[in-house]
């Protein structure tokens, strides 16, 4: 089957003119169709997503074309985005390869006509469910959870932050010892002590 | 992967934590009989002593779906499920070995596991409006740690004295959310 993309080592979507004629004016070469998204991809790319935070955090990823240079982390702005090898446009939202192939750390904002607009990825602020107290381990060990958000991408570790805002700010006056658990009715969890900025210091087991 | 020690009526772990006692027997029964309830196909992760399984196995169900992480008890589970024709054993984290498909009951029951968020988010994937979801509880009260809205059957029970004190009340509030 012959490349429509690729004739005499020319990268047909990449010429402005072929032996005189205007690439825009070739819509197929021996019955076979112009197809330009083929030669810039595909890409992989997670998304649709509401937002970047949570684009940067899909790691369901899939096969995408663009106009601009494929393999480059990240791909700039004004570059189209398009769904498959056919040119259709992407769907309006926020996509990142964050979690896919190359692990390139940007997110892509889509506009109705496809256009890329390059962020980063905001950094970490994940949802976990917890149970505070500010008397104890024992006290925060049994109670009821509720969600908090953490920068810590699985079970949080000393050092990560726990926040009581979705903005994982830590914001407001804070105790110098607040005490959370993860054990939430499980047979097991863990008793984070939360120092005053918020973040993670001592960590113990609960029921004992 | 740490080591288990395997007695007679109970697994510790590495640190001679209570991972399951035999004395839940009762508890797992009624566990079974609700994950049971629409028949169908049955997912259940974590097989523990497989006292749960085994009370799974005497109600009408179609397939059993066993998840297990830690390897030891996953070669228990093999041996167990070597008769048992409907049983498929998976050996690995639920977080990406749930086989692609919609359960009609879920059972849920690990050690160490804490990703109550990244639980819910994927089980919305396997179950259908009606599917059963059941899980350990250690609250002695009417909440759950996956703030799921759901029903409670309050069983009786009688813990043995155990180390880690993981569980130590007298009544055992079992979940039962219907999706």
């Amino acid at each position: 089957m012959p490349d429509i993309n690729k004739i005499n080592g020319l990268v047909l979507c990449d010429e402005i003119h072929v032996n005189g004629v205007t690439i825009a004016n070739i819509l197929n070469i021996d019955s076979i169709t112009k197809n330009c998204c083929t030669a810039n991809g595909p890409i992989s790319i997670a998304g649709p997503e509401d937002s970047c935070a949570l684009a940067c955090a899909d790691e369901d990823c899939g096969n995408y074309y663009t106009d601009g240079t494929s393999g480059t982390c990240p791909l700039v702005n004004g570059d189209i985005l398009y769904s498959d090898a056919s040119c259709t446009l992407a769907t309006s939202g926020y996509y990142s390869p964050t979690n896919c192939v190359g692990s390139c750390d940007y997110c892509y904002s889509v506009n109705g006509s496809g256009v890329i607009t390059v962020t980063e990825c905001p950094s970490t602020c994940n949802e976990i469910l917890l149970s505070r107290s500010t008397e104890s381990c024992t006290v925060a060990c049994g109670g009821e959870c509720t969600t908090y958000y953490t920068n810590a991408s699985g079970v949080p570790t000393a050092g990560d932050y726990i926040y009581q805002t979705s903005e994982c700010s830590c914001e407001g006056e804070q105790p110098a010892f607040t005490y959370y658990s993860n054990k939430c009715g499980e047979r097991s969890g863990t008793c984070f002590t939360v120092n005053g900025s918020c973040q993670i210091g001592p960590i113990a087991g609960c029921g004992r | 992967m740490s080591e288990y020690i395997f007695l007679e009526d109970r697994i510790l772990d590495e640190t001679g934590a209570e991972v399951m006692m035999s004395w839940e027997t009762p508890m797992m029964e009624k566990h079974a009989e609700v994950v049971t309830e629409n028949g169908g196909d049955i997912l259940e992760i974590g097989f523990g002593m497989g006292i749960c399984s085994n009370f799974i196995q005497q109600h009408q169900i179609k397939s059993h779906t066993i998840i297990e992480i830690h390897d030891e008890v996953f070669e228990k589970l093999l041996l167990w499920a070597k008769d048992k024709p409907n049983v498929t054993p998976i050996k690995g984290s639920w977080v990406d070995s749930i086989p692609n498909k919609q359960y009609d009951g879920v059972m849920l029951d690990t050690w160490k596991d804490n990703k109550n968020v990244e639980f819910k988010k994927l089980i919305a994937k396997h179950v259908k409006p009606g599917t059963i979801f059941t899980f350990y509880n250690s609250y002695e009260e009417k909440v759950n740690g996956y703030n799921y809205k759901a029903d409670y059957i309050i069983l009786d029970v009688e813990p043995d004295p155990q180390e880690y004190e993981y569980f130590t009340g007298k009544k055992y509030y079992l979940p039962k959310v219907i999706f």
